[in-house]
């Protein structure tokens, strides 16, 4: 339980822990009561340890699904200037660099698709590798391999895997810019190259939704994502750039252990390890990041390209006349250069997400046309039991939170804990019952994502809703679920 | 029982346990413990350090036996370690100055061949010595990854920094604390 006291508050759901020591910067926090009350603890003493490293800016972020990580807590957002000593921080974006969530429509509805959900499930089951070192099925030599690291999810629509149309509705096109694949290590080459196409383990999913026109919040954006007839069915995936970028995140981490003294930074956890944006190690990484960020948007691609083949399987029609368009893609663990005010100034900042999704509101450059006057869809994945969210940025998100917001509920226990709590086969059971049908690799790896382990996301997306950050949708509810 | 640990760690343990554990007296715990000592084939899975990874520790009375722990701590975690078959080798050979880096490096090349070579292990021959430097030899056997002979649990993305320590107690035993992000 946390002692509330010690913070600031700033408005309804906005709080703050004053600076203090070798902090920088306060640290900001968006919450509800009831979610304040409920944070780990370890969140405050990780996001005070993010606000002292070199050339932050305006404040250190936890989004409301925050919970401990290492290093950066998971939620955690922090933007540096590079022109004032800012750092790049292999653990500000995660090992698993560009784990993102994309959200695909369909034109069925659950009435057309319940009664073949096992089907369905089952073949989306065997399309799409899961588990624990699932290998995928595009066999890639070192030279597609660098491509695919180079150009992301354009290299996939260009081998196939995909529509030309496609990219327009990915974050950044599906492609950062100026990856550099000389600067990826054997080690990350062999871990990767057998596994685009693979959704993972944890909590990475494939799901199967529908939007209940009750659950519909704003009609006109929906109709423009394409979200047009009652309990419409959609298809949400949650995975990231695999054993290629959790190696790439390890190999650099030791690498900034062995130079921060060179340029004289300390941190207060080995796992805030960092360069200084602008030198030869900072830049190496942010080179080998976007390689990694861009595999995992070929790795999303991949997996949607293998999504539709199992609906065109199971319904017997092709893709296009199913209606199967991507509403969009969007990166949750990533580092970014973005223009921001600060005080008055424009700057070129190293914003960090770290479990936390862009939110850029109308009109934002960055956005393809389609989502000029709406905001960029902002996907926020709950857990298997309890559904999730389509949301749009807004400009406040721009103004207050370096164009930030939350990722997804938030875990409010450990797995262990719930894995004494259920066991998967009987969870399996008790999904089905209420009428969602789940295939898993790992049973034990199912109890671990139960429902109860995770926040009320409701509470997650009402405390952004107040605080106007990011605009509800549409809630999206679970009917099948592929789990790895 | 140690509180936390996962079933497959509880399955590998509870095979080395005495028969007659579960009709448990103070008695029974002393002799249970001073066998958990001389076999030092434990590891426990720990609460309050992380919640969405995994944290453990591993010990022994040995380098090599602490390492072996680790070991099994970080496959168990990936399968039921009695569902991998020790049918395919690979030797390691990996020196360093540091006790801690050689751990990680141990164990972050098996999150490697995971990857690379689909292989988890489940027995492990294992010699740590220190000279002057820390060596390490090992002789690892399992298996190839596939769903329809193992129980598989959940992938190990990486060895984390975060709180990981080695360190040798008072009567010469190791111990180390490691988190994994999965």
């Amino acid at each position: 339980m946390t002692d509330l006291k010690k913070l600031k508050r700033i408005s309804e759901v906005l709080w703050e822990m004053p600076q203090e020591g070798d902090m920088h910067v306060p640290a900001r926090f968006y919450g509800t009561d009831k979610i304040m009350r409920d944070m780990d603890d370890q969140v405050f003493k990780q996001i005070a340890n993010v606000a002292c490293l070199p050339g932050i800016q305006t404040a250190a972020l936890c989004m409301p699904d925050a919970h401990s990580g290492y290093g950066f807590p998971i939620g955690g957002v922090a933007a540096f200037d590079p022109e004032e000593g800012g750092i790049i921080s292999p653990g500000g974006i995660g090992f698993d660099i560009n784990c993102g969530m994309r959200l695909l429509k369909t034109n069925l509805t659950i009435k057309e698709v319940q009664p073949k959900i096992k089907e369905l499930v089952h073949q989306l089951f065997l399309n799409v590798p899961a588990g624990v070192g699932g290998e995928g099925n595009v066999a890639l030599t070192r030279e597609q391999l660098r491509q695919v690291s180079e150009q992301g999810a354009g290299w996939c629509v260009k081998n196939g895997y995909g529509w030309k149309q496609d990219l327009e509705r990915l974050e950044e096109y599906g492609c950062l810019k100026d990856a550099d694949a000389s600067k990826i290590s054997d080690r990350a080459i062999k871990r990767g190259i057998n596994q685009l196409g693979t959704l993972g383990s944890g909590n990475h999913y494939l799901e199967v939704q529908f939007a209940s026109p009750k659950n519909i919040f704003d009609e006109k954006i929906a109709k423009h994502f394409g979200i047009t007839h009652p309990d419409q069915i959609l298809v949400m995936v949650h995975c990231g750039s695999r054993g290629y970028g959790h190696q790439i995140c390890s190999d650099f981490l030791k690498d900034f252990e062995g130079v921060m003294a060179k340029y004289k930074i300390h941190v207060r956890d080995r796992e805030l390890a960092c360069a200084p944006f602008n030198s030869p190690e900072g830049q190496a990484y942010h080179n080998a990041m976007r390689c990694a960020a861009n595999f995992a948007f070929a790795n999303r691609q991949v997996i949607i390209h293998n999504v539709r083949s199992a609906f065109e399987k199971v319904f017997s029609k092709d893709a296009e006349s199913l209606g199967l368009d991507i509403i969009y893609d969007v990166a949750h663990n990533i580092a970014k250069l973005e223009k921001y005010k600060v005080d008055g100034k424009k700057k070129d900042l190293v914003v960090h997400r770290k479990g936390a999704t862009r939110s850029f509101g109308p009109g934002n450059p960055a956005l393809a046309k389609f989502y000029q006057e709406t905001g960029q869809p902002v996907i926020v994945g709950g857990s298997m039991e309890t559904g999730s969210y389509l949301l749009v940025g807004t400009k406040k998100a721009e103004e207050e939170t370096f164009g930030s917001t939350m990722h997804g509920s938030g875990r409010t226990m450990s797995r262990t804990q719930a894995k004494q709590m259920v066991k998967g086969d009987q969870l399996q059971k008790d999904m089905a019952k209420k009428g969602i049908y789940v295939e898993a690799t790992s049973f034990s790896g199912l109890a671990e994502e139960a429902g109860f382990a995770y926040k009320d996301i409701n509470e997650v997306i009402r405390t952004m809703e107040i605080a106007g950050i990011s605009k509800p949708v549409v809630q999206l509810k679970p009917i099948g679920n592929v789990k790895g | 029982m140690t509180a936390g640990t996962t079933d497959a760690a509880f399955r590998f343990h509870a095979r080395h346990l005495p028969r007659q554990l579960h009709k448990i007296s103070r008695a029974q715990i002393f002799i249970y413990r001073r066998w958990e000592n001389e076999h030092m084939t434990t590891f426990r899975y720990l609460e309050g350090i992380t919640e969405a990874d995994y944290a453990f520790e591993a010990s022994g009375k040995d380098l090599s036996e602490m390492f072996t722990n680790a070991a099994l701590a970080t496959e168990g975690l990936m399968a039921d370690l009695k569902t991998i078959k020790p049918i395919k080798k690979k030797t390691l050979g990996l020196t360093n100055e540091d006790v801690g880096k050689l751990l990680h490096e141990f164990l972050e090349e098996l999150v490697f061949l995971k990857d690379a070579e689909t292989l988890l292990f489940s027995k492990f021959k294992l010699d740590v010595k220190k000279e002057k430097v820390y060596m390490l030899s090992a002789e690892l056997l399992g298996d190839n990854i596939d769903a329809t002979k193992q129980h598989l649990g959940i992938d190990v993305k990486a060895i984390t920094l975060h709180e990981f320590k080695v360190e040798q107690l008072k009567d010469k035993s190791w111990r180390c604390q490691v988190v994994v992000d999965v």
